[in-house]
């Protein structure tokens, strides 16, 4: 079965914010709305010891999503291939997927269509023509990487067994989204 | 979280509601308050009536709710169903108010009061989310539960000692107020310990914000003092007084009672949304 899952090699992002960007293109993304940011972690530590890194964020696309189990429409779900959407034409904006999402990557959109949920679609549109993401294809670094994280051939596959590998803090949803870190320490709850 | 009003004002009515239903279905069991049974069921009504609209304004697309039917298993779906219940059931008890048929109010006032504890309860669980620790407890929705049954029985006992028949039932409503009351003390200091003890601690959701942080004010005046003190002094005193003082004055107290419980109940409620931070906020807040 195929779980479609973003992999990011921290080590290799530069945090140039590209990923940000062409994700605000792709998917004309209103102002202020964000699918993607990146953030910068630390610096921590003691001169000459210090750690930075960045660590980009969006919907994880989780593995048990709770924003999917308390929509009261069906609006939010889960495709066979691990990405989580959001139906427009059935989301009522009653936001409790809002307060379900442990990290804050959903927002209700009042500036385009407005009344409903928005958040990263990990460019399905793109997917199911075949192709990557955008942040994925538009990574400089090639530090995103796209792929089924149960074929052990796929890129992502293969990045998750050779690095030390972090998820963001899991409350039982089951964060999809793999980060690779091994030059510095992972400062994040795990 | 910033507050969300609508669902706030939404949940402290349907508490109104809810106690008052409970109080209701002791007297329909009991064979009192038969002469507040209109009344209160109309004013129980009107507050869920009146509860379900606002709520609907924290909606994107209110016309799209034919999809409501899309996930029974959701929160808000369940809550949706016993709000329906407990409408359906209030405005067939308040028809049968009007009417002489004893068994039949009797049995519905029952399934106001079983329903009357259930709602808040189920709709104080819909707010159980891992995401967000502070919610993430039952004594949320037992604290909503707590403040329904003081505000409700509260505001049917004020009912009672206005009515004509205040000499007889007063003292009984006046207990059952008190016990309203004190269960509202109980499960919102209940509510406060989970704050603290939480998994996932975190300065935005610390019970420092309450003690002494920018949620002090709220909490000391408007929880402690206001919300809960003085509740429980005025119901306690009315308690005492049942039978010595004039019913209209001890009436007086009671409803000042539910007036302060009611502010008691707004003011943990924003508390409740500003420390029901997700456990990160990498976006948006």
């Amino acid at each position: 079965m195929t779980r479609n899952i973003i992999a990011i090699d921290l080590d290799s992002c530069i945090g140039c914010h590209s990923c940000a960007v062409v994700c605000k293109q792709e998917n004309n993304v209103g102002l202020g709305t964000y699918y993607n940011k990146v953030l910068t972690v630390g610096p921590s530590g003691t001169y000459p010891d210090l750690e930075m890194y960045y660590l980009p964020v969006s919907c994880q696309h989780c593995d048990n999503p709770e924003c999917v189990s308390v929509c009261p429409t069906g609006a939010s779900y889960k495709r066979e291939d691990g990405i989580v959407l959001v139906d427009h034409s059935k989301c009522i904006g009653c936001q409790y997927c809002v307060m379900a999402c442990p990290y804050g990557v959903r927002t209700y959109d009042e500036s385009r269509d407005k009344g409903v949920i928005e958040k990263c679609t990990l460019c399905a549109h793109l997917v199911d023509a075949g192709e990557k993401p955008a942040c994925v294809k538009h990574c400089p670094g090639q530090a995103r990487l796209f792929g089924d994280a149960d074929d052990p051939e796929s890129d992502v596959s293969k990045m998750i067994a050779r690095k030390s590998t972090h998820k963001l803090t899991d409350v039982g949803n089951h964060p999809g989204v793999t980060y690779g870190l091994d030059k510095f320490s992972w400062k994040g709850d795990e | 979280m910033e507050v969300q009003w609508p669902l706030l004002v939404f949940s402290v009515l349907l508490g109104i509601t809810s106690g008052s239903f409970v109080f209701l279905a002791v007297g329909e069991l009991t064979g009192r308050f038969k002469n507040v049974r209109f009344s209160g069921a109309l004013i129980a009504f009107a507050c869920l009536a009146v509860g379900g609209c606002v709520s609907v304004l924290h909606m994107g697309h209110p016309e799209r709710a034919t999809h409501l039917l899309g996930n029974l298993g959701s929160g808000l779906s369940k809550e949706l169903f016993a709000v329906a219940i407990m409408g359906i059931v209030a405005f067939a008890y308040l028809v049968l108010a009007k009417k002489d048929y004893p068994g039949a109010s009797k049995a519905l006032g029952v399934v106001g009061g079983v329903v009357g504890l259930v709602l808040p309860f189920v709709a104080g669980a819909s707010y159980l989310i891992a995401a967000r620790p502070a919610w993430d407890s039952v004594t949320l929705p037992l604290m909503y539960t707590g403040a329904g049954l003081a505000m409700g029985m509260l505001l049917m006992c004020g009912l009672v000692l206005l009515g004509d028949r205040a000499a007889e039932d007063g003292g009984f409503a006046a207990k059952l107020a008190l016990v309203g009351v004190v269960a509202m003390v109980v499960t919102a200091l209940a509510y406060v310990a989970w704050i603290a003890l939480a998994p996932h601690q975190d300065p935005t959701r610390s019970l420092e914000r309450l003690i002494s942080g920018d949620f002090a004010v709220a909490f000391w005046v408007g929880v402690v003092v206001v919300g809960l003190a003085a509740p429980l002094a005025l119901a306690a005193f009315v308690c005492a007084r049942t039978g010595k003082a004039r019913a209209a004055e001890l009436a007086t107290c009671v409803f000042v009672a539910f007036a302060c419980s009611a502010a008691g109940a707004v003011a943990l409620r924003v508390i409740m949304y500003g420390v029901g931070t997700s456990v990160e906020r990498f976006i948006y807040q």
